[in-house]
């Protein structure tokens, strides 16, 4: 069960190793400036397999299996494909509201 | 193992099971037999009961977020002359959604961020619902730089990150009241 007030349950030893190290930011170049003149290509993902229906037992996909990529191409400058990252389909305040 | 465990939601992987199993609801708020369809993928549910003691089996075949549309199939167990009202989730950031009707009629303007309700006799149906994905930018910008965010859809987009891992041992200093429970 969950911890007291929420907290992850710990080790009882107050000290831990960590041995990843996260990288808060990471420098974009200047290939993902935006202009007025972007324009969007929504496409399959290149190597992987074309969205398809879940077979029974087959799992949901995860970042490595996505099967779309969004081809991001401004003048002057080389295409980007950007990938899905997150879902903001979950507004369960949609729902309250009008139900 | 759902039935009694629903807690740490910082568990991202719990939530994958919880998604699934609130893609449809049954609504206990009136007599009236009502199903949500909030969340969108392939599913089916087979004689599901109802507040009537009717059943439905309620079968969704879509690649949604990668396409636009949802067909949705429902076998209604409901007396003839009654209905079953299926309430389908208009997302806040779908524009200009239709729904393909059984009888073959477009129902169109519906507003983004409420609920659609089809009203479905006895027996079987066939609906189809629509949600037009267009690239929308959100701005991000803020004191320090201009930044904007890129989204289609329900979907948000992301430079891709590499992968790496940098080895850095060190303690992390846990603060004692935050073990006290575990005394």
């Amino acid at each position: 069960m969950c911890a007291a007030a929420g907290l992850i349950p710990l080790p009882k030893a107050a000290k831990f190793l960590c041995d990843v190290k996260l990288t808060p930011t990471t420098n974009s170049s200047s290939a993902s400036t935006l202009s007025a003149e972007t324009t969007f290509t929504f496409r399959q993902r290149t190597g992987a397999l074309p969205p398809a229906r879940w077979a029974p037992g087959q799992g949901i996909w995860s970042l490595s299996t996505v099967p779309a990529e969004l081809l991001m191409q401004t003048p002057g400058q080389p295409p980007v494909a950007l990938v899905p990252f997150a879902a903001t389909d979950l507004r369960f305040t949609e729902l309250l509201a009008t139900s | 193992m759902l039935q009694v465990y629903e807690c740490c939601l910082t568990n991202h992987n719990m939530g994958w099971p919880r998604y699934a199993q609130r893609a449809l609801m049954t609504c206990g708020c009136s007599e009236d037999d009502t199903l949500l369809l909030g969340l969108y993928h392939s599913f089916e549910v087979e004689k599901l009961k109802l507040t009537s003691g009717s059943t439905a089996s309620v079968s969704v075949d879509t690649t949604y977020p990668f396409e636009d549309d949802i067909r949705v199939s429902v076998v209604s167990g409901a007396q003839s002359g009654q209905h079953l009202t299926l309430a389908l989730r208009i997302p806040g950031w779908a524009e200009k959604a239709t729904v393909t009707l059984p009888n073959g009629t477009v129902a169109s303007g519906l507003k983004n961020g409420t609920l659609f309700n089809v009203r479905l006799p006895s027996g079987a149906s066939k609906l189809t619902l629509t949600l037009p994905q267009k690239v929308w930018l959100e701005d991000r910008t803020t004191a320090q730089r201009k930044a904007a965010a890129v989204h289609r859809g329900p979907l948000l987009f992301s430079i891709p990150v590499p992968y790496t891992t940098n080895a850095a041992p060190k303690y992390i200093r846990i603060p004692p009241a935050a073990c006290e429970f575990l005394k």
